[in-house]
């Protein structure tokens, strides 16, 4: 992955907020969902203060908890709306310390297996803590490389895949990334949510995202290879929303969702 | 204005509050967890999607996905409460309580473990509020009736170091609110801290917004809970700490103020 200075980066945060869940729980803390946002109240300050924000390609000014709350709830409702009966696992990729993939949980996402693909040991092992908090969930974390994409997951009837400011972190995304997880279901829902707007319209709006991209060297193809495995017939692109919304003005999520 | 044969706000909400207790008697049937109950719960009440939906933050018309502003307000509110608790606090409080996610969610997010009580005219309010609690054995959140306009606090344990007591979108119900509402909180406690996230803000601005001024009027909305907390700041019962006009609405004439208050004053 270019730019592997960064998984040490992020290791080292991992690693701290795992830490942080281990001294919750030796106080008394037991509950998923306690632990979680005790953990993300230090992971993201959420206090009242108006913070500005991208939505829908225009720039706000939210209070910050409004914001951390705002996120993640479309984060996660997002991907359960993509869940279906058939459904047989969810995977993150790239899914650091697991929150997305535990709020999805907590948020009443599909009780099938979820594998937490992640580069960094420190993350795999948060994610791993914080999920066996919970009876019911079923959670495995794996080894994941974006540059040497290997799924080595269990073949289910549909499977739902997801990325949070993951992909951002590779220049050059490989077709496999995506083409790799067609094994993995007879049918596969992908949703991303990226910095990539800049990637999809060419205006003004969506100016700083890309400018901030070229410059910390984040991913610059996740938008045409998605477009070239569409032209090819391999996938169908449902939805696409351009810097839908983002902590920085100049690193917007844009929501792009597809089927197989 | 409301006409004056329309059915009382009690009336309304008993059905509002029932056909929730029905969804989340259904959800809790399947989903042990109270958390994925909630949440369940809460989509159903609310269409929480990426359509784009109009509110007012910071007194700022916006325009968010609807499952981001209902999460943003959600968040908002509970993090405001989390501040307001203290290592001491050993009641927490909500009146005009609803269906009880507000405290469910308190919960769920690492509020104190310390009795919570639900005060709710409504049966069907405190009914779903007891059928979603009841899935966290260790939750100890206790309902009551309750009465804006004969405030009764019998029912709630006294002799507490800290009380945080507080009200989302309730006191709106009441237009004139009687002062003992308030007084009443005070004997709870050593300490008593009141949240309020009511849509008064045309009640506190010199340049109100007209909207939401009319929109109050029409619905025959509280038009006094500003003022109270003033009178009562002036005579020493208890000092106001913060007060954010028309800080998240996801109405634009019906946007919420975020006011706390602590007593004893000082």
């Amino acid at each position: 992955m270019e730019g592997m200075p960064r998984l040490d980066k992020y290791g080292r945060k991992w690693e701290r907020l795992r830490v942080q869940a281990e001294q919750l729980v030796a106080v008394g803390e037991h509950d998923l969902s306690r632990v979680l946002r005790l953990v993300e109240t230090d992971w993201r300050s959420a206090d009242a203060t108006p913070t500005e924000a991208p939505v829908f390609g225009t720039v706000l000014r939210l209070p910050r908890a409004a914001l951390v709350g705002g996120r993640r709830d479309l984060i996660a409702r997002v991907v359960a709306q993509q869940a279906r009966a058939e459904t047989g696992l969810v995977t993150e990729l790239g899914c650091g310390w697991g929150q997305n993939l535990l709020d999805l949980w907590l948020v009443g996402g599909p009780r099938v297996p979820y594998f937490a693909l992640e580069p960094t040991p420190e993350g795999r092992a948060c994610v791993e803590y914080l999920a066996a908090l919970e009876d019911g969930l079923d959670l495995s974390a794996r080894d994941f490389d974006f540059e040497q994409p290997s799924y080595d997951l269990p073949r289910v009837e549909h499977a739902l895949a997801f990325t949070v400011h993951s992909i951002e972190q590779v220049t050059s995304l490989p077709r496999e990334a995506i083409t790799g997880l067609f094994e993995v279901g007879r049918s596969v829902t992908g949703v991303h949510f990226e910095p990539v707007g800049w990637q999809v319209e060419d205006r003004p709006e969506l100016a700083a995202t890309g400018k901030h991209s070229t410059k910390r060297r984040y991913n610059r193809n996740l938008w045409p290879l998605l477009r070239e495995l569409e032209a090819e017939g391999e996938i169908r692109i449902e939805t696409v929303q351009p810097d839908l919304i983002g902590f920085k003005p100049h690193n917007a999520s844009t929501l792009i969702v597809w089927h197989r | 204005v409301r006409p004056a044969d329309s059915p009382s706000p009690i009336d309304k909400y008993e059905g509002d509050w029932g056909a929730l207790r029905d969804l989340a008697a259904c959800v809790a049937a399947d989903e042990p967890d109270l958390s994925r109950a909630v949440r369940l719960v809460e989509a159903g009440q609310r269409r929480l999607s990426l359509e784009p939906l109009g509110g007012m933050v910071l007194g700022t018309p916006v325009t968010l996905p609807r499952a981001a502003l209902f999460g943003g307000r959600r968040e908002l509110i509970q993090r405001a409460l989390l501040d307001a608790c203290l290592p001491e606090t050993s009641l927490v409080v909500e009146l005009g309580s609803g269906p009880g996610l507000n405290l469910l969610d308190l919960y769920l997010w690492g509020g104190p473990r310390v009795p919570y009580y639900a005060l709710e005219p409504t049966v069907a309010g405190r009914a779903c509020t007891t059928v979603l609690a009841e899935l966290e054995p260790d939750l100890d959140l206790r309902t009551a009736a309750y009465d804006y306009r004969r405030p009764d606090y019998g029912a709630l344990p006294t002799g507490n170091p800290h009380v945080l007591v507080y009200t989302v979108q309730s006191i709106e119900q009441v237009p004139l609110l009687s002062r003992e509402v308030v007084t009443g909180l005070l004997a709870l406690g050593d300490t008593v801290t009141g949240l309020h996230f009511e849509p008064v803000g045309w009640q506190i601005l010199a340049e109100p917004g007209a909207s939401q001024r009319a929109y109050a009027t029409e619905m025959r909305y509280n038009r006094n809970l500003w003022p109270l907390l003033q009178e009562l700041e002036r005579e020493g019962e208890l000092t106001i700490d913060t007060v954010a006009p028309n800080i998240f609405g996801h109405k634009v004439k019906n946007v919420c103020t975020l006011i706390v208050w602590h007593a004893p004053a000082g």
